[in-house]
Formats: C-alpha cells, structure tokens, sequence
C-alpha cells in the first residue's frame, strides 16, 4: 500500500474536496504529500492555495520545496536538461544528465541519506559543475577605509565558454610570459601593457577578465566609472593613485578598468576639468611615473573603444585590443545550460535555442530564459496546475526577445568604415565582412 | 550631497552617459526643483541624445524657474530651432542676447537663429552678430565657425574658409570647422580635397551622423565629377568628328584624353582615405555614368565614317552620341544657371545687403 493512500492524506483529501477555500487545510495536505515523494500533487495543491492566497507566506515556501524536490526528481530523467550543480562540467561542452546509480551512489531519496552533508564533505573532492558567472570572490585584503577590495577570482578561462581568439591573445600577452620566467627573461618581454576588451554590452568582457585573474592566480582589483562617480567625486586623483598603489604591493594582480570610455575620454571632447585630470592621472599611473607596474597587468572593458583618449592606447599602456563577439555556438549551449540549471524543464531541444539565438549575448540569452520561465509560471498560475518549462515557452520567449547586439554592431560598422585607419579595428571589419554586415 | 549630485551629473554628460546624468539630475531635482543650473543640464542631456522635444520642455522649466537666465533662454532657441520653429528660436535667441549682451554665446545662438528665417534682412543682422561676437571673443573657435557659416549663407566660401581656418589655428581639433571647411571645398569643387578632410573628421568621430551624411556627399560628388570628366572627353570627340577631323585625329584624341583622364582620376582616388574610396566603389551609378560616356565616345572615335560600315552601324554610335548629348548639355546648363546665381548673390550680398550695416 503506498504511502498516498494511508488513511490519513485520504481523510484531508476528502476534507479538501469539501472545503477547497480552506487554504491552511490544503496546505497541510500538500505537505503531507510532499513528505511522502508526491510532489506533482503536492505542488497541485499549493497551487490552488496560492491562487486563493497569493500572499501567502507559507504556500511559497512549501511551493519552492515542492519545485525544488521535483527539479531534483526531473534530473534523473532524460531527456530534461536540468544539470546537477554538484558535478564537474566544462561550460564549454554540453551536460549530460547523469544516473545517481552511475555515480556510484545509492538511488532514492530516503531519508537515511544525508545529501547535504555529503555534498558538503564532498565539495573539496568534486568542483562544481559549473563556473557561477556572478560568484562573488571572497575579499582577501581589504580595508576598512577603502572604496574597493582586492579579490581572489575562483573563475578560470575553461570556465570562459567559447571566445578561442581572446584567449589565444591572452595566453599571449600575459599567460605564455607568466608561466614561463626564464623564457620570458630570455626574450626581454615585459610584463608591462595592458588589453582592452571591447566589444556588444553583455558579451562577458567583466567575466573574462575576472577568469584571466582567477587563470594568473593573480588577486583582482576592479575601478568602474561608477565607483568614481559615486565614491570618489571630488578625491578622485588620489584615490586613483591609491588602487594603484595597492595593485603594486599586490603584484601579480591584475587591475581591470570597467568602461574604460569614461574613464579615459578623448580628452578633447572633455569640459569638466575633474574628469580631464583623472585622465591625465591615470595616464601617469600606467606609465609607472608613481611606481613600478611590474606585475600589475592591466585589463580594460569598453563597450565604445573609438571614445578612448589615443594617449591611452600607447605602448606600455592598453597597448593590445581584443574584439570579444556575441557567444558561439558551443558558448551558446553553456549559457542556456546554466541559467536553466535551477530551473523546471522538460524537454528542451537545446540545439535549435542555440541555432536560433545567433548574435544573442550572454545578458539576452540569460532574458530569454527568464521570459520563458515567466510564460510557464503564468500558465501555472492560471490554470491552477504547475507546469515545467517548454520549448513552447521558449517559442514564445524568442518572439519577444530581440538580440541587443544590434546597435551596438550598426554603430561599430560605421567605426570599422570611417575609423580604422590604423588597422586598429581590423578583427571587428573582418568580423563586419564574414557577416556581410560592412 | 546635492552638489555632489550635480558634479556627478556634468561628468558623466562629459563622458556620455547621459542616461546615468538624468538618473543623478532628477535626484537633485527632487530636493531643488527650481534649481535652473540642473534644470539647463537636463535640457542638455537630451539634446545630446537629439530629443528635442524632452530638451524643449526641459529649457521651458527652467526658463520658467530663472526667467533672467540666459542660458536657459539660449537653450531654449536651440531646441526650437532644431524643431523647426525659427521663428520662436530667434524670439528666445533675442532675450538671450538682452539678458547677457556681453557675453558671445547667445550672439552664436542667435545668428544661428536668423540664419534659419532666411530672406536678405536676417542674413544681414547675422552677419552684424557673427561681427559683434568676433570683437567680443576673437579667441574662442565657435565664434569663427559662426562667421564662417554666415559667410557660407551669402555665398562668399573664400572668407568661409578664412573664418572656419581661423577657428583650426585656435582649436586644431575642432570637428565643427574641419566639417565645414570641407563642406567649403566640396561646394566649391574641390572633391578629392574635401574628402580628404571629411576623412579626417570621421576618423576622429566615426559615430556621427552628420559627418557620415557628409561623407557620402562628397563621395557622391567625386562620382559625378568623374562623369563630368567622361562628359568632356565625349564632346571633344563629337567635336572633332562634326569638324571634319579625320579617323586618326579622333581615335588619337579619344585614346589620349582616355588615358590622362584615367591617370588623372586614379591619382585622385588614391588620394583619397580609405573610407571615402569605399564610399564611392560603393555608388554605382555615377561610375557607371562615366563609364559608359567613355565607351560610347570611344565608340564613335572607332565607327565614326568607316569605309563600307554598313547602315546600323554608323546609326547605332550616332543615337548614343545624341542621347549622351542631349544629358550632357542639360547638366552643363544647369550647372552653369547655378554658378551664375550663386556669383550674382555673393556680389549682391557684398554690395547691396551689407553696405547698408
């Protein structure tokens, strides 16, 4: 006799059917269920609840640990795409769902089995299966009286799906040299300069160099316009001069410089003065005039390269660029991947996401999955009856979601047409030219 | 805290996030809503973005909050002039000058303004303030620019050119006088030189608009002129096949203009930057034109009066050389209509509109 039909659930089941507004009733029914491995019913039930209260606190907690338990269950069954974050995956390939049984672990969820705790033990042995994109790095040397922190990136280039000629370009300027001193020393290369990445908003310039530091196992300090803005106005010169500082005593340590285009403007174009010497001092800092940079490598991120000051693209300062695209499609995959990862599914054709979403970056993909969750949760609320998300709702998703790359790219077309005189953007025009875009 | 709202506000309209700027002026604005410095920055910031009816609004509030300010008011008679209401621009453009008339920014605004009336009296008061900005501020470059485009107005490109160099030996960077110099060459037909600079200024500010139209022009322009150099060597051999030249004299002139045209227009074109020659490889229609000019000029030069040439083929090169003709005098005159009335202007503004100042 299974557990459904002892006679307790079935006497609150006919109680409910009598009383179907009694919600704390119907709640306490679901849980009964949901403890006894009935989550489609369970979650049935908290749905109709949450209909007549939908404010009701206890209904969405019992509601996200029915979603939870059935996300569990639904893994274990292809062919939904729902990875389980306790497995080792590179973003870059596919994941295939596995069998607890191939894992050589005990099938069922009975409650003899602690899984969070042998997750715990266990999460030193296994890495995660994937890389979080918005892990937050622990602080390691902050200050109290700081306006930024200095961080250790866990994230690592295979972390980094797709991109093979930014990384290319990396291993080049600051990898191959890093890794190799003698070498390096035998050669006379520097480990002085710096990247710029610019590229569509979205396209993971941020995550790219927070890999490149976690890559280096170098410590992480990153400067955005808005910490200058917000924090520093009117302090700005000396607070410049003080991340620096800190980024030499931390040497290796990669300093990023995010919207790089506000921070170092075209001077020309510039009236306010404070915004003038903040780059004049920032070009000071990178040449080193207040200190050696031996060590700090330099990574910028602009999404409008053609509004940074020229000073600033000399040698020994961003002295490489790298066009960082839209993802992939192999990087479209990890992406979907992972933001469906905690997510209902079934039956996802993946394949055709990723055909259909070209010119998509990473933020769109992340909104289409959003939508189509939304579309789902809709329907489920609807009709009373909880739902996975589908494949039509991502038919649906797609109908509204629109690649944001699109300006970006028309903008960039006139820069690679009227701009590029000194092959600066010579990846983006060959880029332009394969699209049949230029 | 609210200045450092409005310091926040001015640097980022600086660096361009005008988004970010009306994010930290509507902060300030909801502590100081009469504040006409914030209220002028807004109006600012959608300008940049060329909205001009949000900017128009914006500049209405503030001249309601400071009525005595002048650079709302000047704000003001830009947003409308933009919205193509010159007439309420050169309104609001004259309470600028009123409230600061030592100051040349609104004398800027307003000749701007009177450009846009159009008709010989307010070319003649624009030429008067572009004048009194000049004495007020020799050395700022827009004053010069202003000067130029009035210049420009009353057709007189050689004190245009003055004027706008004047503003690059002050500010050698500035895009306003690099754009309208080459609009001066352009107008005055020298393509390959204003493509040139267009180049330049593209380089520098790829992603404006108004450059890229300009840009296009003039290579549109250095297309036609090509035409009109097919044009000329087609009338030269119809000239000499009407005159009785013989065959050798006709084929030996064709060959030869053929040749030093062609050598003419290569060099030109390599002179060109590599934004402007992809511009015109991209315009087909004037090489087109000037291709088949030469052809068909080559063509008569060849079957013109061949010994036992049969009927259609004398006829065939004698209708494309009528067809050619006819459209290629028709441009000649109108071209010619334009140069005259564009000399009789000069000369009418230089010794009839002005003299009366």
């Amino acid at each position: 006799m299974g557990i459904s039909d002892s006679p307790l659930i079935a006497s609150i089941r006919a109680a409910v059917q009598d009383r179907p507004e009694d919600v704390p009733l119907r709640l306490h029914l679901a849980e009964l269920l949901l403890n006894a491995g009935e989550q489609a019913d369970a979650i049935t039930h908290v749905a109709a609840a949450l209909q007549r209260q939908p404010d009701s606190v206890a209904a969405r907690e019992l509601m996200s640990r029915a979603i939870g338990a059935s996300a569990a269950a639904a893994s274990v069954t292809p062919p939904v795409v729902a990875p389980d974050p306790s497995l080792a995956v590179d973003p870059g390939l596919p994941a295939e769902p596995t069998l607890p049984a191939e894992r050589g672990l005990p099938s069922g969820t009975g409650p003899s089995v602690d899984w969070r705790a042998l997750e715990e033990e266990l999460s030193d042995v296994v890495p995660p299966r994937f890389a979080r994109a918005d892990a937050e790095p622990d602080p390691i040397l902050g200050e109290a009286d700081r306006a930024f922190d200095v961080e250790m990136s866990r994230v690592r280039l295979a972390d980094v799906g797709g991109m093979a000629d930014v990384k290319h370009r990396l291993e080049l300027a600051f990898l191959g040299p890093l890794r190799n001193p003698q070498l390096r020393a035998m050669y006379g290369k520097s480990l002085r300069g710096g990247l710029l990445l610019y590229g569509p908003p979205g396209c993971g310039k941020t995550f790219l160099a927070r890999a490149v530091a976690g890559e280096m196992g170098a410590r992480f300090i990153s400067l955005s316009i808005v910490d200058v803005l917000n924090m520093w106005i009117g302090n700005s010169e000396k607070n410049l001069h003080e991340i620096f500082g800190t980024a030499r005593r931390n040497a290796p340590c990669v300093l990023f410089l995010d919207e790089i285009d506000a921070l170092g403007h075209k001077r020309s174009q510039l009236q306010s003065s404070a915004m003038r010497t903040l780059g004049n001092q920032l070009l000071a800092e990178l040449d080193g005039m207040e200190g050696d940079n031996e060590g700090v490598f330099l990574l910028a991120a602009t999404n409008a390269p053609w509004d940074v000051d020229a000073a600033l693209r000399r040698p020994g300062r961003l002295d490489r660029m790298a066009l960082v695209l839209p993802p992939d499609p192999p990087a479209r995959g990890a992406i979907l991947e992972y933001h469906l990862r905690a997510r209902p599914i079934a039956n996802i054709d993946l394949d055709r996401l990723v055909e259909v979403t070209e010119h998509f970056s990473g933020a769109d993909l992340a909104h289409l999955c959003e939508t189509a969750a939304e579309h789902a949760m809709h329907d489920s609320i609807a009709s009373g009856s909880v739902r996975m998300i589908e494949q039509r709702d991502f038919e649906r998703a797609l109908r509204e979601v629109r690649p944001s790359t699109g300006p970006w790219f028309a903008t960039a077309r006139n820069v690679a047409m009227f701009a590029n005189e000194g092959g600066s953007y010579d990846e983006l025009a060959a880029y332009l030219k394969k699209r049949k875009l230029i | 805290m609210v200045d450092t709202d409005l310091q926040r506000a001015r640097a980022l309209l600086d660096v361009g996030r005008h988004d970010q700027a009306r994010t930290a002026l509507g902060q300030y604005l909801a502590s100081s809503p009469q504040s006409v410095e914030a209220l002028c920055l807004l109006a600012r910031s959608h300008q940049l973005d060329r909205d001009y009816h949000e900017m128009l609004g914006a500049a209405n509030q503030a001249v309601a909050a400071a009525p005595d300010s002048e650079w709302a008011h000047r704000l003001r008679s830009i947003a409308l002039g933009k919205l193509r209401l010159p007439v309420e621009a050169l309104l609001a453009a004259r309470h600028a000058v009123e409230l600061a008339p030592h100051a040349w920014q609104p004398y800027v605004i307003m000749v701007d303004a009177l450009l846009a009336t159009g008709g010989a009296n307010a070319r003649r008061d624009a030429f008067d303030a572009a004048a009194h900005a000049q004495r007020l501020a020799p050395h700022e470059p827009e004053v010069h620019n202003s000067r130029g485009r009035v210049f420009q107005a009353i057709s007189d490109p050689a004190a245009a050119r003055r004027s706008y160099q004047e503003a690059l030996r002050l500010d050698p960077q500035n895009p306003t006088a690099r754009n309208n110099l080459a609009i001066v060459e352009l107008r005055q037909g020298r393509t390959t030189l204003a493509g040139e600079r267009l180049g330049e200024v593209l380089a520098d500010r790829p992603t404006e608009t108004l450059y890229q139209d300009n840009a296009r022009t003039a290579a549109r322009t250095w297309g036609v002129r090509l035409m009109d150099a097919g044009s000329a060597v087609f009338l030269a051999v119809i000239v000499i096949a009407l005159t009785g030249g013989g065959r050798p004299v006709l084929l030996g002139t064709c060959l030869t203009l053929l040749a030093g045209g062609g050598v003419l227009a290569a060099s030109r074109y390599r002179r060109l930057p590599p934004a402007l020659r992809r511009l015109v490889r991209r315009d087909r229609w004037p090489l087109l034109g000037a291709a088949t000019q030469a052809t068909v000029a080559l063509l008569v030069a060849l079957l013109w009066r061949v010994p036992g040439a049969s009927a259609a083929l004398v006829a065939v090169p004698i209708l494309l050389a009528m067809g050619l003709a006819f459209f290629t005098v028709l441009r000649v005159r109108n071209r010619a209509i334009a140069a005259v009335a564009v000399f009789c202007r000069r000369w009418w503004y230089r010794l009839v509109v002005l003299r009366r100042t």
